[in-house]
């Protein structure tokens, strides 16, 4: 703890000296160890704060040291936005490594942040990584052993009823072993990487057998050119990711579906069948979700983890919270971690076939955002009551992406509801175009009638003045069914007007709109 | 799977109305009660959370909205009836608070999906903030604030007692006030809202408080010891400042401090610092530091002044006249004395600057408090008229002659000291008057190094302007040493002095020189308008001095003698007696310097070189001088120095003034027509303000300004307007 303490003082020290422009400070703080990257209580980089304050050694002493500066990024944009002159401008922008590259998917930041916030106590190992007592680590044995074959090794059979490993006896340095560590929860940590020792960290990752990670190591060897190292940290970073991406398909794929249990509806899993999930398989669940597939009439039982659910706000809400569903876990008091001992609880996930748990799973753990079409109505009231708008997004888009109605089965009536009840916009304005395109087949359908109506209905005591949300969005895809272009055209003014009337869609469009003022006309509502 | 592709499955069951709302209500409804009696660890959220789930995602948001928030309502109302306001209420209320906010909490993450679609749409308060809201209504304010009334006598009662010195439960103090701070007075305003604290705690505590140490204050002063009541003061807010922060609300911090800092110190100070047998006059007076430090300290954080300034300001003037006064008394009395009553005045100043300079070092050298402290030194200074500066000059003079015994502290000190006081007069015009006039004499007797340092120091002080004539003498006499050197008389050395740098006018009257000194004069006189054509040369016999070598009958005399004196002696040459008033036909030196000539060097006790009869100290036009050839001196080298005639010091002085006056107007006139010229047009009080603004080396009277306007007026260097008789035109 007192070396976050005085970690975080080095970076506030860095970030005063990078104001004030005291270049020799800013060196010596870098040398003791400041990490380069790390915002201080104002939520400012070092390269920031140098840049703005226009002190040009600084900023090409802070980008040689490790200093990123990502123009494709928040941070890095407003680097280069604040930079005093056009020289540390251009400087930036030459040290920018990644453009065009995302480093913030949101599966690998939901992993890093495991390691680096400790919202929910879900490590269940700890590993001692040098000779400081204090010099330990909270793990969890899932992503260990997910992500690398050494441990998964080790943790299946040498250390599977260990809660404590020394690996600082057998790998002395600590700082390689950190980076080994940091690698594994995709955590690429340049200041680190920059002090570490390579041919020790290249040894390590031989032994762990990362042997994609050691070869990159060793390319990185032969780079001498900082930029180029740069660019090529920054490469290796979005590998890294997409190793990751397999590691957790695999883990999906063989730890959690593979090993799914599969039962009669009616029948309870028994305590044993619990424990051999819980212990027989290299996947190192801390929770069993099941599902109740009505339509198959079956109950399935997958293996999970706590930490991975939480990406969405429901079960956030719901381990945070002191109701029974995290009464379940002992805390080992003495290593401050989850004790492996207890039996892992099962919960219900509140979807309603066995193929949406497998979507979600495979979401959360590898945002696997391809959703088949015939799911992902079930999907997108998924996300709204687990509470991920990413989810529901992920859903509606699949939904939307066929211009023809009815292609898998889905009444249109029923997007436009779910995306009512749903808040999804997206669903709305898909159905609005759609009827717009085919207006005359629906005016004549009573359905339509019904939904127009029920349209009207949302807003609470409806005044004549409101309008009615469906009816505008049809009337605004209609002016771009006949390419009626309001922009640029001010209401009121004869002249738009008469350059409206003159082109050639106005008259088919005058005609659709009349169309459906018969028909609100009918229903008794004016908009 | 490939199977189930053919057939869709519509997305029945989330789309289907089939949800009972009174069965999913009474499955929340139970949970609820439970959660809201701390007994809710076996619920599970997951069917919580659905059923709620389901019954907003149905449009019964609006039914299960009001539901909750009349259980919740009836369960506090309940709670309220058995709260019993007594001693113990605190402890109670807090408990069932902390378990509020937690059954709040955890009915809010049931309630999640009604927050996050129901109340937003709607723009209701969420349900966390109903649950508050309802404590607030039914539990603190219900009855006309019952409960909370009574919490805040309770919590008033424990900090008086603190005050008073007992030990008090801060942690269950703190805990209310939290909760009165969270309880929120306008829903609609969230934002900046006021809430219950600072709507019904902080007004009552405020007056509390006032009521408490204005007792307290009261009850001090009234021991008539302000040594006492500095103490007591400073332990009290010492002591309330390391309290209040254990319970108080930050917000409340500056207004509690301010309070008690306007009650304690501001209001009461001014009467504390008048207490006569321990106030400030008797801490100024024996210096005493821990009294004024603590003082300065008390007052410096109120930032007020006034009252220490008004009483500093009368207590140095009262110092003043105690030991100040006395010695001008002695002056008035025994006029002889000046420069020993110079230099006592001045030493009495000193020591009482460097006493309030002590006491400005108790109060951390405030730039204020200097400020006012030597302006009280400028007024009472001043107040004397000219005195000062005379005082101040003579006290120079004195110094600066016997400078050759004082080491070099002793010097800086001097220096110091004198600028000190020359920076607390006023009219330095009238300090140059008098310090040029002693210059000159010294400068002429023998130039000293240390005449050098002052000058510079005061030039430092004031700027060149003010020393510009003061350098020009030094620089006469630099050229004065060359200007003999080049001459290379071996028996001759001169002073060319520049007539406006000196204070000395030539002598209208010529008188006769014996014809060796009459040769070497006209030599010179040919020598120097060769050198400088166009100057003239009024010789000054006066100030010189005559080198004459004498056979006595007993030794041979070096005698350094003034120049009238050598003049006479010389006459006895030739001739052995002559009477004054041949000496006077002989001679024409001016009947006064000529009387006090021969009363040096004939009735003077160790300078007899001429003998007179009738021997007496007076001069008659037929007393008989002889050369003395019995005179006898034990050194070789004999020093004759001219008689001091008292009256003409004094006549002296009263020139001085009246030259200063003239110099003044002159100045003033300048300064006028330089503003005037250059604004064109000018109201009389600007011009007023522009003229002391730019006079530095006096202070005029506005009366004096004023004629001095009248006068220009009259030379029609200025007029006034036609329709606004305040305001002048300049006159080209």
């Amino acid at each position: 703890m007192t070396e976050t303490i005085r970690e975080q003082a080095l970076v506030e020290d860095l970030c005063m000296a990078c104001r004030v422009g005291d270049i020799e400070n800013v060196d010596k703080l870098l040398s003791m160890g400041a990490n380069v990257n790390k915002v201080d209580k104002f939520d400012n980089t070092a390269l920031y704060l140098a840049s703005l304050c226009g002190h040009e050694p600084i900023v090409k002493l802070l980008l040689q040291r490790g200093a990123v500066c990502d123009t494709d990024k928040y941070e890095g944009a407003r680097c280069v936005y604040g930079a005093l002159t056009d020289k540390i401008r251009k400087m930036l922008i030459s040290y920018d490594i990644s453009k065009a590259v995302d480093t913030n998917l949101p599966f690998a930041s939901h992993f890093r942040s495991l390691f680096l916030s400790r919202d929910l106590l879900s490590e269940d190992l700890v590993i001692q990584l040098g000779d400081n007592s204090s010099a330990i680590e909270r793990c969890h044995r899932f992503m260990l052993s997910a992500r690398n074959a050494y441990f998964r090794q080790k943790l299946t059979t040498t250390w599977k009823h260990a809660n404590y490993l020394e690996l600082n006896e057998e790998f002395p340095d600590e700082l390689a072993l950190r980076c080994i560590i940091d690698h594994i929860y995709l955590i690429q940590d340049s200041s680190k990487f920059g002090r570490v020792n390579k041919e020790k960290l290249l040894e390590y990752a031989k032994w762990f057998q990362l042997h994609e990670f050691a070869s990159e190591i060793e390319e990185y060897l032969k780079i001498s050119d900082i930029k180029e190292r740069s660019k090529f940290m920054n490469e290796l970073q979005v590998k890294v990711f997409e190793d990751a991406r397999i590691d957790f398909k695999l883990l999906v794929d063989r730890g959690i579906i593979a090993n799914k249990l599969e039962m009669p509806i009616d029948q309870k899993i028994t305590v044993d069948q619990i424990k051999e999930l819980q212990y027989e398989t290299s996947t190192f669940p801390d929770i069993v979700i099941y599902i109740e597939d009505e339509y198959q009439g079956k109950t399935v039982y997958f293996p999970v983890h706590r930490s991975v659910l939480v990406r969405v706000e429901y079960f956030k809400v719901m381990f945070g919270s002191s109701f029974s569903e995290s009464q379940y876990f002992e805390i080992n008091q003495v290593l401050d971690i989850v004790d492996r001992a207890t039996l892992i609880p099962v919960i219900n996930l509140p979807v309603s076939s066995i193929e949406v748990a497998e979507i979600i799973i495979k979401y959360l753990y590898f945002d696997h955002t391809d959703i088949p079409e015939e799911f992902a109505i079930d999907v997108l009231f998924a996300g709204d009551l687990l509470l991920s708008d990413r989810l529901k997004t992920m859903a509606a888009v699949t939904i939307t992406r066929s211009d023809q109605q009815n292609s898998y089965g889905y009444d249109l009536y029923d997007i436009l509801r779910a995306g009512w009840q749903t808040r999804v916009d997206r669903l709305e304005h898909y159905a609005a175009r759609l009827i717009a395109d085919d207006i005359d087949k629906f005016l004549v359908d009573p359905r339509f009638r019904e939904i127009v109506d029920e349209s009207s209905k949302r807003i609470e005591k409806r005044q004549e003045t409101d309008t009615i949300e469906l009816i505008d969005d049809i009337r605004f895809y209609l002016a771009k069914k006949w390419k009626i272009d309001f922009d640029g055209l001010f209401e009121g003014e004869t002249e738009s007007a008469d350059f409206l009337a003159k082109l050639p869609g106005f008259e088919n469009y005058q005609t659709d709109l009349d169309k459906i003022e018969i028909l609100l006309e009918d229903l008794q509502l004016e908009a | 799977m490939l199977s189930r592709k053919s057939k869709i499955r519509p997305p029945k069951k989330n789309l289907s109305n089939d949800v009972n709302f009174e069965k999913s209500w009474s499955i929340l409804s139970q949970s609820i009660d439970q959660i809201l009696n701390q007994n809710a660890s076996n619920l599970s959220f997951e069917e919580l959370y659905r059923n709620s789930y389901n019954l907003v995602l149905r449009k019964f948001g609006k039914q299960l909205y009001e539901n909750v928030k009349n259980q919740i309502s009836d369960h506090l109302l309940g709670i309220n009836s058995r709260i019993l306001l007594n001693k113990d209420s605190m402890v109670k209320v807090n408990e069932i608070w902390e378990s509020h906010q937690i059954s709040m909490r955890m009915i809010s993450d049931v309630l999640m999906y009604l927050d996050r679609v129901y109340c937003k749409e709607n723009h209701l308060p969420l349900t966390y903030d109903i649950g508050i809201n309802l404590f607030r209504d039914k539990i603190i304010k219900l009855n006309d604030n019952k409960i909370g009334n009574h919490l805040n006598y309770l919590v008033m009662e424990q900090i008086t007692l603190n005050r008073n010195g007992l030990i008090t439960d801060f942690f269950i103090i703190k805990s209310i006030l939290k909760m009165f701070e969270a309880l929120i007075e306008d829903e609609l305003n969230l934002e900046n809202g006021e809430n219950f604290y600072l709507k019904y705690f902080e007004p009552f505590y405020i007056e509390k408080t006032h009521q408490y140490y204005e007792n307290i204050s009261l009850e001090l002063f009234n021991h008539g010891n302000g040594s006492e009541y500095l103490n007591k003061v400073n332990d009290l807010i010492l002591n309330e400042e390391n309290k209040c922060i254990l319970y108080l609300s930050s917000i409340s911090l500056p207004k509690l401090n301010d309070l008690i800092n306007k009650i304690l110190i501001t209001s009461k100070i001014e009467n504390v610092l008048k207490l006569s047998n321990d106030g400030l006059k008797s801490w100024i007076q024996h210096s005493k530091q821990d009294e004024l430090s603590l003082l300065y300290k008390l007052l410096k954080k109120v930032e007020y002044f006034d009252a220490l300034i008004a009483q500093i300001n009368e207590i140095i003037i009262d110092d003043e006249s105690l030991t100040l006064r006395e010695q001008l008394k002695q002056d008035e009395g025994k006029k002889s004395k000046i420069v020993t009553i110079a230099i006592d005045y001045i030493g009495q100043v000193i020591k009482l600057k460097a006493k309030y300079d002590t006491i400005l070092n108790y109060f951390q050298n405030d730039p204020i408090l200097q400020r006012n402290i030597e302006n009280s030194f400028i007024e009472i200074l001043n107040s004397k008229g000219t005195k000062i500066s005379e005082y101040l000059s003579y006290f120079i003079d004195e110094f600066i002659k016997k400078s050759k015994e004082r080491n070099d502290d002793e010097i800086e000190e001097f220096l110091n000291s004198s600028i000190i006081i020359f920076r607390f007069i006023k009219d330095k015009d009238l300090f140059e008057k008098f310090y040029k006039n002693h210059l000159a004499k010294r400068l002429l007797k023998n130039s000293n190094d240390l005449e050098k340092l002052l000058i510079s120091t005061i030039k430092n002080e004031i700027g060149s302007s003010f020393t510009l004539k003061l350098e020009g003498m030094f620089k006469d006499m630099n050229i004065s040493k060359d200007l003999s050197a080049k001459f290379n008389h071996k028996n001759f050395q001169i002073n060319i002095l520049t007539k406006t740098f000196w204070p000395i006018q030539p002598n209208p009257s010529e008188i006769i020189l014996t014809p060796v000194l009459e040769s070497l004069q006209k030599q010179f006189n040919q020598y120097y308008s060769d050198l400088y054509s166009g100057r003239n040369l009024s010789w000054l016999y006066n100030f010189g001095t005559i080198d004459i070598r004498i056979k006595f009958n007993k030794k041979i005399h070096e005698l350094n003698c003034p120049t009238y004196c050598g003049i006479i002696i010389l006459l006895f040459e030739d001739i052995e007696e002559l009477t004054f008033k041949q000496i006077k036909e002989l001679t024409k030196i001016p009947n006064s310097d000529l009387i006090r000539s021969l009363l040096s060097i004939s009735v003077a006790p160790r300078t007899r070189i001429l003998t007179k009869s009738p021997m007496s100290k007076e001069i008659k036009d037929d007393d008989i001088f002889k050369f003395n050839h019995n005179f006898s001196a034990p050194m070789t080298k004999v020093k004759i120095l001219t008689v001091i005639n008292k009256i003409e010091t004094d006549q002296e002085r009263t020139t001085n003034l009246k030259e200063i006056e003239e110099d003044r107007k002159f100045e003033i006139d300048a300064t006028i027509v330089r503003i005037m010229k250059s604004k064109k047009i000018l109201s009389h009080n600007e011009l007023l303000v522009e003229i002391v603004k730019q006079l530095k080396r006096f202070k005029p009277s506005p009366q004096f300004i004023k004629r001095r306007i009248d006068n220009l007026l009259e030379r029609e260097y200025l007029k006034r307007d036609d329709n606004d008789r305040t305001t002048y035109h300049y006159l080209a």
